[in-house]
């Protein structure tokens, strides 16, 4: 990897992780700063797996996570309010209206930024499934909902696993468009794990090539 | 913008965890009401004049057992594992084991899990509990002689069995919890040439396997459960006092029961896999045979063994074959309707599991 070009907002020391029969990490080390970073691979390189480790979604059997300074295992609850994670599949939570799935989060991410949602659902062309339960949506409109969230959240850190994956023309375009705003950020850190090179329209500050 | 500040807990049209799952549960509710309440309503109106017996009927055993420390202790317990077992068995509904992993990203305070698990379990125990209380109730209230030196103890030992099987449930489902979210298990792999030839019919890979190897635990846990349950009932004739006419009823509606829960959960966790073979060169009526031999075998083997101690009871033989042939013929009516609509489905049962208790009751004179 790349070294980063600004302070580190997400490091990682090593992380050693296995699937039974299978090791997937062995002393992994990474520090991630703000802007976009492209993490590639085969399948079954890890990269997946890589995301749900930094998100939380499964735990490693050693390692240290920081995000910007709050450890990982010492301040789980804090860690996880500075980091977001956005899945490979379709978004769960399928008895929720999407607009309740927003005022969730809301909830739960100290700096959501409910006056984007608008503008977001206008760019995904989401704004007339505000009504409709999660459940009953579409693959596409599902990921489509997670990833609105992704950007509005207000997280430090912003896991995004596939984020191309099931999207129309229009949502991929828009979503690279504002991808490309977030390689720009400073102030924020995004991953973006994708079994595809990145785009040529988005402007990549690191890539991470997983063997 | 401060990206580690600390947490508004006054956002305004903000939704709490415990919110979430609550709308959930009463959403499954919900669907379980629309599915069955009419029958709820009749059974309640049939059972009217025999409402009370039923709800003393529930803790009769409880306080019979309360004369000896031991016998008491024992009910309790078992009270407490039947209900965390009833409890348990909706699990599904009162925490979607698909969240698990978006769950541990989320900020959400483990405290508020906590209570939110809490709130579902008290919320789907809530029916039973007040049937129990009722009952109790009724029982102190025109007080048995037998019970009169232990009425005391009644109400701790129900309390006792309520705390218990919340305890139990929670516990269960912390497990669940911790299990739904942890590493994904796989077997060492073994050399390719032994798979490739151990993989040599349809059927270990898109049924033995499935089932085996976790694709579907439900359908796994409720055939083995249900087979066993089924195996005990058959058995009571040979094991004990119970009479063949009260075994033969109490299996033909578990049987019924093991079926139709064998049947859905295999539709549920099965059914996706195989409609993903519509394209290989399989017979989709194979498919749909070997799921509803899942259900069918367990309810085969109890049917065996329940007819058998029949051969040294003096018997009505043309109601014994039409026990046996109305109770095959709704199973495969079952199997057979996969598209039937709830209200359909739910009316046959019901129907169906009236005439072969009614049957059954009726095979030794």
């Amino acid at each position: 990897m790349n070294a980063p070009a600004l302070g580190a907002m997400l490091c990682v020391r090593d992380l050693v992780f296995a699937y039974p029969g299978h090791p997937l990490f062995d002393g992994f080390n990474g520090v991630f700063g703000g802007g976009l970073t492209w993490v590639q691979g085969a399948n079954g390189s890890g990269k997946s797996t890589l995301l749900k480790l930094l998100a939380g979604a499964l735990e490693p059997r050693s390692g240290t996570l920081e995000v910007l300074g709050i450890d990982a295992a010492q301040e789980p609850l804090a860690y996880r309010r500075n980091i977001f994670w956005c899945g490979p599949d379709a978004l769960p939570f399928e008895h929720l209206l999407a607009a309740e799935y927003f005022g969730f989060l809301q909830g739960l991410y100290p700096n959501f930024d409910s006056d984007a949602v608008a503008d977001h659902l206008a760019g995904f062309r989401l704004r007339d499934q505000m009504a409709i339960p999660i459940g009953k949506m579409s693959t596409g409109t599902r990921r489509k909902v997670w990833l609105t969230a992704a950007l509005v959240v207000g997280c430090a850190t912003v896991l995004l696993d596939e984020p191309m994956n099931a999207l129309d023309g229009n949502s991929s375009l828009y979503l690279r468009q504002r991808l490309n705003r977030a390689a720009m950020q400073r102030e924020r850190c995004w991953i973006v794990a994708s079994h595809v090179e990145p785009c040529q329209d988005v402007s990549v500050l690191n890539t991470l090539t997983l063997p | 913008m401060s990206l580690s500040g600390t947490h508004s807990k006054s956002s305004r049209g903000a939704i709490s965890y415990r919110l979430v799952r609550r709308q959930h549960c009463t959403g499954a509710l919900s669907t379980f009401l629309r599915r069955w309440g009419v029958f709820l309503t009749i059974g309640i109106l049939l059972a009217g004049p025999g409402a009370p017996a039923l709800a003393a009927g529930t803790v009769l055993p409880l306080f019979w057992s309360l004369s000896h420390p031991a016998s008491m202790l024992a009910a309790v317990m078992v009270y407490a594992l039947l209900i965390a077992l009833l409890l348990g068995s909706a699990s599904h509904l009162l925490w979607p084991v698909a969240w698990a992993q978006i769950e541990r990203t989320l900020p959400i305070p483990p405290r508020q899990i906590l209570l939110a698990d809490l709130e579902m379990l008290l919320l789907a125990l809530m029916p039973l509990g007040v049937l129990m209380t009722a009952g109790a109730a009724l029982l102190l209230w025109q007080t048995p002689d037998w019970l009169r030196p232990v009425a005391a103890m009644a109400p701790i030992s129900l309390g006792a069995v309520m705390l218990g099987s919340v305890g139990l449930a929670m516990t269960g489902l912390q497990h669940w919890r911790r299990k739904a979210s942890g590493r994904k298990g796989s077997q060492n792999p073994a050399p390719a040439s032994a798979l490739v030839a151990r993989v040599r019919h349809w059927a270990w890979v898109l049924l033995w396997a499935p089932l085996r190897r976790g694709v579907a635990p439900r359908t796994a846990r409720a055939a083995l459960l249900g087979g066993a349950a089924l195996l005990v009932v058959a058995l009571l004739p040979t094991l004990s006092a119970v009479p063949v006419t009260q075994s033969l009823m109490l299996f033909s509606a578990l049987a019924w029961t093991v079926v139709i829960r064998v049947d859905a959960l295999a539709r549920q966790e099965l059914e996706p896999l195989h409609r993903e073979c519509r394209m290989l060169a399989l017979n989709g009526r194979a498919l749909q045979g070997a799921r509803a031999a899942l259900a069918l075998v367990p309810a085969l083997c109890g049917l065996t063994l329940a007819l058998l101690p029949l051969l040294w009871a003096p018997v009505r033989p043309l109601i014994l074959l039409l026990f046996i042939g109305v109770t095959l013929t709704a199973w495969g009516i079952q199997l057979g309707s996969a598209n039937a609509d709830a209200t359909t489905q739910s009316t046959r049962w019901v129907l169906s599991v009236a005439l072969s208790v009614a049957l059954a009751s009726e095979v030794v004179p």
